[in-house]
């Protein structure tokens, strides 16, 4: 690693201008772990990624609550392999990392890591996402945290199996903030004119994943242990991070349709490192609240949902709302048609998206309660198979999906004001 | 401030789905009785919504419309009935947030008798440059064997102007005097109004009537070499300077004669297949599929950077130009109810009245127009149904205001009726109040929404636009049949051509294996084998089929 810094991005020297790998980390805010992470990733760069030229890039994004201002309060004069971008006015999350793949082209490196600013991360995993990109064997490194399979509920209850059954890869964080990405990979996505839209912090993230798959690059899973929580993942209310994390992936199908409707059946990706095999504690959750929550749903929402959903779900979601605790379970196959018909009735606008989007909530939270209760008292390993049998009901059920996008019907007679 | 055009593909012609409207006829914004760009630009969610890729601007620019727009007058202005330049550069924006292109229509073959040029060259003295902007001679009797296009309305191609004191050349109305190629000057001006307008964003420009542009004495003045040599000229102009952009050729000629306007991909990216429009028509009346495998088997191959233009119907007549002279009265017999039905060698229908208002016959139709190899064109106001006015003179009958709602005007104006610049169109099967944008939208069943899924299915699958074709050869020819295969997509295509249900059998073994998964549903249909695979269609019904492998 060079041993001097500088604060700009355009380095004086032959030597300083060149990286063989970045590590980046796009800040806007909560900027209190950032030193922490710095000096991880010199670990990384030093250690476990020995004999490379790496360097760590911060972007800047002058956030308006002034966060920035303590990535230089934090660091100080600690500035070895470091650049900062300076910050050029607010950036979303989009621009920091157009502005940081830029910075990866211009020095000639062959991938960069992103790192998330919100907590730390052990320096063995970042080289995890950076080794398979500098052995250029892949171009797209996603994340495989080690997590309780309750843990991260969202995301493998609707995420990760619409991503495996339309883009055919059975990736567990599709929509990771931390990724790896090739060079290769880079020269190709800043080439394309469509860059997601500015108010949207997740959907970047996945659109680089479904571009790495529906682009042909070869794609890998690093594992990075145990999953940090930084307060932002406690931000928004589960309706508001629904419609967010849902509404991003909705937009994304709508984006790659011509590449999905193409696809059929899944593979697992390859996986790179180790991680350490501790027990991990599963989150504390009140499956009675939950089911309060979804017969609440179902009373008050129903009227909504059929404009959404048919009738025949309609009537087996009456039935759940009926049945008693110890016989709650909603069908995988259900549950995949139900989310299908939300990702329709989102690219139909049936009703105003956000709407719908958050009118989705009840609904998630008995598909959550269903898995917690067969769950409960069963090992992680019967979970993960539960979870595996929703995947592949998503995939059994693709064709509802594809026949539906490709030739909509309503479920409802036109109406007449 | 030059504007980027907004497709990042070279090739993105190839997967459009261009639309073709008139500014004047699509939505009036200011209640003057005529369309205009923020009429449009407040209808372009419709557009978005109906899937469609690329607008086809016809005739925007300063103009006396004598010609419907053809005549210009000042190539640097739009028509004041249209709106402002600002009006124009908003309406890109909209275009362009929507990821829309925007294709103008650009007449360079000559300009009306009001232009500024063409005053200044009558006024010029003989020999000028000034005067040599355009064809002058003292006698009529020049290039004589160059045929009159408009037979029904200008009888002759030269006109005396007292002024000059000389005859002018010109190959439409007498109003519309051709530029003059053999001038430097000519083509220098008329690539610096192409420049005006892509530096505003255009994507495209559709060059009318690009085969008459040079003369020679002992020819019939078209195709000529020179000629090729100005659109030549033209490409690499604009390959320069603007990247992405794309040109259209428009040459009512034969395919094999079309096929010299792409040249070595040198010339026009896109070109017009003018004879595959009327034999479908042939095709569909005779329930036979011979007049469309005859000329589509004729179609020469094209540069791998260049498109046929496909279309059913458009803004001009239903052109029988490339027709034999017995398909000519076949077409006449099969199509004209009323003498007004014909024109200039044409027939003047919309395609709804085309088709007797069959809704199967116009699936059909549009079936094959979205599954030929090349980018099919959908003329406004087609995708709901819309009649035509056979009452109205020369080709305004097929120009009438979009029908947007059943109300006053069909929605398209606040006018008086009476101000409007034609009427609606107001019988009683294909009147605004029956046939309308706004009823369509709430029909689950209605043709806007058909049209909306089969533009979206297309558009998911490259191969129609990129593709190979073959066709297969069934013994029964009311069905049509032909496969259309990219990369790794392998779409079998049939179509019955008859109002009648047929049988057909199919040899594909050597698809043997593979299943056929019928696109529009989805469903899967049993697997083929070594054996004629047998298939049943309804009137005029038509399926596309995607063959798949079975999963591992």
């Amino acid at each position: 690693m060079a041993s001097t810094g500088s604060n700009s991005s355009a380095p004086s020297t032959d030597d300083e201008a060149t990286s063989d790998v970045i590590v980046g980390v796009p800040v806007s805010s909560q900027t209190a772990a950032i030193g922490e992470i710095v000096r991880s990733a010199r670990v990384a760069l030093t250690r476990e990624l020995a004999g490379l030229r790496g360097r760590i890039v911060i972007v800047d994004a002058e956030a308006p609550d002034g966060t920035p201002g303590q990535v230089e309060r934090t660091l100080g004069d600690d500035r070895d392999g470091l650049i900062v971008l300076p910050a050029q006015g607010s950036l979303s999350r989009g621009r920091a990392l157009r502005r940081l793949f830029e910075v990866v082209l211009e020095r000639g490196a062959r991938g960069v890591a992103v790192i998330d600013r919100t907590a730390a991360v052990p320096p063995e995993w970042i080289a995890n996402l950076a080794r398979p990109l500098v052995d250029g064997a892949f171009d797209f490194v996603a994340p495989r945290y080690r997590r309780h399979p309750f843990d991260g509920a969202l995301t493998k209850s609707i995420v990760q199996p619409l991503f495996r059954a339309c883009f055919g890869l059975r990736i567990e964080q599709p929509m990771a903030t931390e990724f790896g990405c090739s060079r290769r990979m880079l020269e190709h996505v800043l080439q394309t004119q469509r860059w997601p839209g500015d108010n949207d912090q997740t959907q970047i993230d996945l659109w680089l994943t479904t571009t790495a798959v529906s682009g042909g690059f070869k794609v890998c899973e690093a594992l990075m242990g145990p999953r940090r929580r930084g307060s932002r993942d406690e931000a928004q209310d589960l309706s508001g991070t629904i419609a967010h994390i849902v509404g991003g992936l909705f937009n994304e199908l709508e984006r790659g349709a011509a590449v999905w409707h193409r696809v059929r059946g899944s593979a697992a990706v390859p996986e790179f490192g180790t991680a350490p095999d501790d027990p991990i504690e599963a989150p504390a959750v009140n499956s009675s609240n939950l089911l309060d929550s979804f017969r609440l749903g179902y009373r008050e929402l129903s009227g909504v949902w059929a404009e959404i959903l048919p009738p025949a779900t309609i009537l087996e979601l009456r039935r759940l709302a009926a049945a008693p605790p110890q016989s709650f379970r909603m069908d995988d196959r259900l549950w995949a048609r139900t989310i299908y018909d939300f990702a329709l009735g989102h690219r139909l606008r049936v009703i105003a998206r956000d709407h719908l989007l958050r009118s989705l909530t009840p609904l998630y939270l008995g598909w959550l309660t269903s898995l917690i209760l067969a769950g409960r008292a069963a090992p992680e390993s019967a979970i993960e198979t539960r979870l595996e049998c929703t995947g592949q009901a998503f995939e059994d059920e693709k064709p509802y999906l594809i026949s539906r996008w490709r030739w909509p019907e309503r479920f409802r007679p036109v109406r007449f004001e | 401030m030059k504007r980027p055009g907004s497709a990042s593909d070279p090739l993105w012609f190839k997967d459009a789905i261009i639309y073709e409207l008139h500014v004047e006829g699509f939505y009036d914004s200011s209640g003057d009785g005529v369309g205009d760009f923020r009429g449009l630009a407040e209808q372009i969610d419709y557009l978005q919504n109906l899937g469609v890729t690329c607008l086809w601007l016809l005739p925007f620019l300063a103009s006396p419309l004598r010609h419907d727009g053809y005549d210009v007058s000042d190539y640097r202005n739009i028509h004041p009935n249209y709106g402002t330049l600002d009006d124009f550069t908003a309406f890109m924006e909209a275009a362009h947030a929507r990821r829309m292109q925007v294709i103008m229509e650009f007449t360079i073959n000559h300009t009306s008798d009001q232009h500024p040029w063409f005053e200044r060259a009558r006024r010029a003295a003989a020999g000028t440059e000034e005067r040599e902007f355009y064809v002058w001679s003292d006698t009529n009797q020049r290039f004589a064997d160059a045929r009159v296009i408009l037979h029904d309305s200008d009888h002759k191609n030269w006109t005396w102007d007292p002024e000059a004191n000389a005859h002018y050349w010109h190959r439409f109305s007498h109003h519309e005097p051709d530029l003059n190629y053999d001038n430097p000057a000519v083509l220098r001006e008329i690539l610096e109004v192409m420049d005006f307008w892509l530096e505003m964003g255009v994507d495209g420009l559709s060059l009318h009537a690009v085969p008459y542009l040079v003369e020679r004495e002992g020819t019939t003045c078209e195709n000529l070499p020179e000629t090729h040599d100005i659109v030549k000229a033209i490409r690499r102009h604009i390959d320069g300077r603007y990247p992405n952009r794309m040109v259209l050729a428009q040459a009512n000629l034969g395919p094999s004669d079309v096929r010299a306007y792409f040249g070595d991909g040198d010339e026009a990216h896109m070109a017009h297949h003018f004879p595959l429009m009327p034999r479908v028509f042939l095709a569909i009346h005779l329930q036979d599929r011979y007049p469309i495998t005859e000329v589509l088997e004729k179609t020469p191959g094209i540069p791998d950077g260049c498109q046929w233009a496909l279309f059913l119907r458009n803004h001009d007549e239903l052109t029988l130009e490339t027709v034999t002279e017995e398909e000519r009265d076949y077409m006449y017999l099969a199509y004209t109810g009323e003498a007004q039905s014909s024109a200039n060698l044409a027939i003047r229908h919309r395609l709804a009245p085309l088709l007797g208002n069959d809704r199967r016959r116009f699936e059909v139709l549009t079936s094959l127009l979205f599954s030929f190899p090349g980018t099919p064109i959908l003329y406004y106001g087609d995708e709901i149904g819309m009649g035509d006015n056979l009452f109205l003179g020369d080709r305004r009958g097929v120009r009438t205001p979009m029908q947007w709602t059943g109300d006053r005007n069909g929605g398209f104006s606040r006018a008086d009726p009476q101000r409007l610049y034609a009427p609606v169109i107001m019988d009683p099967i294909y009147g605004y109040q029956a046939v309308n944008v706004e009823a369509q939208q709430r029909d689950p069943a209605g043709v806007l929404q058909w049209m909306r899924n089969m533009i979206g299915l297309r558009g998911l699958f490259k191969v129609f636009g990129r593709g190979s074709l073959e066709f297969l050869k069934p013994e029964n020819r009311a069905v049509l049949v032909y496969l259309r295969r990219y990369e790794a997509d392998t779409i079998l295509c049939i179509a019955n051509l008859s109002h009648i249900v047929q049988p057909v059998l199919l040899e594909l073994a050597r698809f043997a294996g593979l299943t056929p998964r019928e696109m529009l549903g989805y469903t899967e249909f049993p697997v083929i084998t070594e054996q004629p695979y047998f298939l049943t269609l309804g009137p005029y019904g038509f399926y596309w089929f995607e063959l798949q492998r079975a999963l591992d």
